[in-house]
């Protein structure tokens, strides 16, 4: 506690190891990734190849985007398990408007579905104070029966073209530059750019924006973030219409890809999503988390059902192994912490 | 009146926590049907001394004798074996269970097996609510009662163990008036049934009215004890403070211009903790302190001036002659006023978070442009108040739970200043940080006053209030009884308004 009288050779040395112990995070879990890559390669030879990379890429843009906005709700303190749910019910009104209106304004109303759901949870978390869990569990019921509704239980299809490019198509492709170039490298799936541009954003946001600093602010400690005049209520639907948004934009992306919707997709998606901002270091208390290290989660939970795919193991040991890694991740961060807080 | 044999003796208590001696050769005799009144200011160890009765602490020095034989408890359940129970200053009822659900907790009648019988339950608690007078049902939720009655409950959660000593830790600070005649008559009511009574308060009148002996503790010893027959108020007080050397002449030069208009105008504030219709002006430059004890509402004058209570609200705030309605710490930050709040890790401080996002909290929107901070700016703001403060840390960057107590503290001022205040609400500044810390804090206190900040200091601690404010207002039972200025603001008469509540 009295750490009063440091000396200055004391004060630089403590400033290092803190920078280091910060960054110890960030290396300890791309080791961690880089050790799975390393298994994964020698044990599957066709895992290396760049049909398969390039697949994955695809595969995880979805679950990135989602748990980009999953990272920023649960520093607020909060969860939505609605996620899914929303996945399916986006890409249902999003198809159901295309196949009518046009591009435009189906894209408009998916997203403005993510907005209205998340108004909808955030309200009722922040106004009448039921806990986030709760309201997003009713949702997710809600918005998969109105998914359920809007196709009849059929599948829509016959999207146009166009859309398909932004869930099928590759960079050097829709450039149409993959001869001039001829770097098969830079052929880059499309959704995964769009996945990446999320996920940079809620970097920035929750890194480099005041805003940002409200959300731990409020995550930490409800009554200091209010007493220092943040109003707590705001930020937090907010938060909740932002990975709502996250969700709608997963649907759309994922309705691209498939070229369909069926009112099924997206089932269990949120807790995948959940693994991912676990394994990555939130904590579900709330006021700790980092977006960057989401992304060491998603991978890892793509690269194991990759493993699983590749291999001839049977494709049902995925949710154990996931699990496994959940609670390993979780364990090695209490230790980190309680080492750190010891010393 | 026969004379029982002491159930209880406490002979040279002595107590220290590693370095500190909190009670010195105490000695207490406790016995049947008697109530002992135990009085000192805070910090005199009476809680210590009656968690040490109560098993909870062990003492380091003396012995215990419970009906003549000397007793050790290991902890507080084989005090309890003993029917010495504890009545704590918080009501720790359980609010969505019954009235006999909660009285009978953990100390439920058996029927079949090991089955609560509940019938049984039911008829042993309605005859205990009609013994004692309680309007309370068996089968009332506990939320839905008023303080009293909750208090009562509590009570008698306590007599339902068959007490034979209890221990009352301010009973009454939390109840209205009326609600304490009730509270003391059952207490008289269980002393005339051959309890030895403990009682706690800070309440001098109710001590005068309910007790047979009195002791007074002060700094860890015992300087009084008498029948109540034997003493009065002025004695008592004097035992209190004792003779202590007045501390050095620091007060502060008033050169506050009262005639000028005031700086904030408060009439009818109230809020939690009892505070009820308070009203005060406020000068540029003057330090205000408001003091009273626990219920006297001070503790709540901070978050309802604040915005920051969902009960505080008043009649009127005028700023600078503009009138303003704060509902939310935003809109007072808005217009410059600023909290620092009493209680540093509930309201003040994230241990996780750095210094510097600390400090910067309450103004992120000032550091920012487009919504993107300048962080870099941010810091060396950040550094440059914690040096004018003299902040011992290894930097900005470092985490707040690394400091010590004081050096949090002033991060949580350096926040406060930094949003330019026109006030600044300072609730007990001081609590909780060390001597040294104590002093820089008070002169940073004065010098903030110095440059026209008008600032209102609410503080238990009374010498605070004689070293640094020109004005003080003594509350009681939610608002004004006294208001002092200048030198008439001295420990003694401010004590004996807040004890007493006499103008």
């Amino acid at each position: 506690m009295t750490n009063t009288s440091i000396s200055t050779a004391d004060v630089s040395r403590s400033g290092l190891s803190r920078t280091i112990r910060s960054w110890f995070g960030v290396i300890q879990s791309l080791a961690v990734l880089l050790l799975l890559v390393l298994i994964l390669s020698i044990l599957s030879p066709r895992f290396m190849t760049w049909v398969n990379i390039s697949n994955l890429m695809a595969q995880m843009s979805v679950l990135l985007v989602v748990a980009t906005g999953m990272t920023i709700v649960m520093i607020a303190g909060e969860i939505d398990i609605s996620v899914g749910s929303v996945v399916a019910l986006t890409a249902a009104v999003t198809a159901s408007v295309m196949v009518v209106f046009g591009i435009l304004p189906a894209l408009l109303a998916g997203i403005m579905t993510g907005v209205c759901v998340g108004l909808f949870n955030g309200i009722l978390v922040s106004l009448f104070r039921i806990p986030s869990i709760i309201v997003t569990l009713a949702t997710t019921m809600m918005a998969r029966s109105l998914a359920f509704v809007l196709t009849g239980g059929n599948v829509i299809t016959d999207l146009p073209p166009k859309f398909l490019v932004a869930g099928q198509g590759k960079l050097l492709d829709v450039l149409g530059l993959t001869e001039s170039i001829g770097i098969k490298y830079l052929n880059i799936p499309l959704s995964f750019l769009i996945a990446l541009l999320v996920y940079f954003f809620g970097w920035f946001l929750t890194a480099r924006m005041a805003f940002g600093r409200k959300v731990f602010a409020v995550g930490a400690n409800r009554n200091v973030a209010m007493l220092s005049g943040i109003h707590v209520g705001r930020t937090k639907v907010i938060c909740l219409v932002i990975v709502a948004v996250t969700a709608a934009i997963g649907g759309i992306l994922l309705l691209s890809r498939i070229g369909g919707i069926q009112a099924d997709t997206g089932r269990g998606l949120e807790f995948e999503v959940i693994a991912a901002v676990v394994i990555g270091g939130t904590s579900l208390a709330g006021g700790s988390g980092n977006v960057l290290r989401t992304l060491v989660g998603v991978l890892i939970i793509v690269l194991i059902r990759n493993f699983l795919n590749l291999s001839s193991i049977n494709i049902f040991w995925q949710d154990f192994a996931t699990g496994g890694i959940i609670i390993l991740a979780v364990l090695m961060d209490t230790l980190q912490k309680r080492m750190s807080r010891a010393g | 009146m026969t004379v029982h044999a002491p159930i209880l003796e406490c002979r040279g208590i002595g107590k220290t926590f590693g370095a500190v001696q909190v009670l010195k050769g105490v000695d207490l005799t406790l016995s049947p049907g008697r109530v002992t009144g135990l009085i000192g200011e805070n910090g005199a160890g009476k809680s210590t001394l009656a968690r040490i009765i109560a098993g909870v602490h062990k003492p380091t020095a003396g012995e215990i004798l419970f009906e003549g034989q000397p007793v050790s408890f290991a902890n507080a359940n084989e005090a309890l074996q003993r029917k010495i129970v504890t009545v704590h200053q918080d009501i720790n009822l359980i609010g969505s269970m019954t009235v006999a659900e909660n009285i009978t907790l953990n100390n439920e009648p058996v029927g079949v097996g090991t089955v609560v019988s509940r019938a049984e339950e039911r008829k042993t608690v309605e005859a205990l609510l009609a013994q004692f007078h309680v309007e309370a049902r068996a089968d009332q939720i506990v939320d839905t009662l008023p303080n009293d009655v909750r208090k009562m409950v509590q009570i008698l959660k306590a007599v339902a163990r068959d007490a034979r000593v209890l221990l009352l830790d301010e009973p009454t600070s939390s109840l209205t008036n009326t609600e304490v005649v009730v509270v003391l008559n059952l207490i008289r009511t269980l002393a005339a049934r051959g309890v030895a009574i403990v009682f706690i308060s800070h309440y001098m009148s109710e001590i005068l009215d309910v007790c047979d002996d009195i002791t007074v503790l002060r700094d860890g010893a015992r300087v009084l004890s008498v029948p109540r027959s034997e003493t009065n108020l002025g004695n008592i007080i004097v035992a209190m403070l004792g003779d202590k050397p007045q501390s050095e002449d620091v007060r502060a030069q008033d050169n506050v211009d009262r005639t000028l208009a005031p700086l904030l105008k408060v009439r009818g504030l109230s809020g939690r903790d009892g505070l009820k219709s308070l009203d005060f002006d406020l000068w540029p430059g003057e330090v205000l302190g408001l003091t009273g004890l626990t219920g006297s509402g001070v503790a709540a004058v901070g978050k309802s001036l604040f915005g920051a209570d969902p009960n505080g609200d008043a009649d009127l705030i005028e700023l600078q002659g503009h009138p303003l309605k704060i509902r939310h710490p935003a809109t007072a930050i808005r217009n410059s006023i600023a909290l620092l709040a009493s209680d540093r890790l509930r309201d003040g401080i994230i241990p996780d978070f750095s210094l510097v996002d600390n400090f910067a909290l309450p103004i992120l929107d000032r550091f920012s442009s487009l919504g993107v901070l300048k962080e870099s700016r941010m810091v060396d703001v950040a550094r440059q108040s914690f040096r004018n403060l003299t902040v011992k840390s290894s930097g900005p960057r470092a985490l707040a739970r690394q400091l010590s107590g004081g050096n949090q503290q002033k991060v949580l001022l350096a926040r406060w200043l930094a949003t330019k205040p026109k006030i600044l609400i300072l609730d007990e500044p001081t609590i909780g940080v060390d001597i040294g810390a104590k002093h820089e804090i008070r002169n940073i206190i004065r010098s903030i006053a110095l440059t026209g900040v008008g600032v209102i200091l609410l503080t238990t601690e009374v010498e605070e209030l004689e070293r640094l404010c020109h004005r003080v207002i003594v509350l009681f039972r939610g608002s004004e009884v006294r208001q002092f200025t200048g030198a008439e603001i001295q420990k003694a008469a401010i004590l004996s308004a807040s004890f007493s509540g006499s103008r």
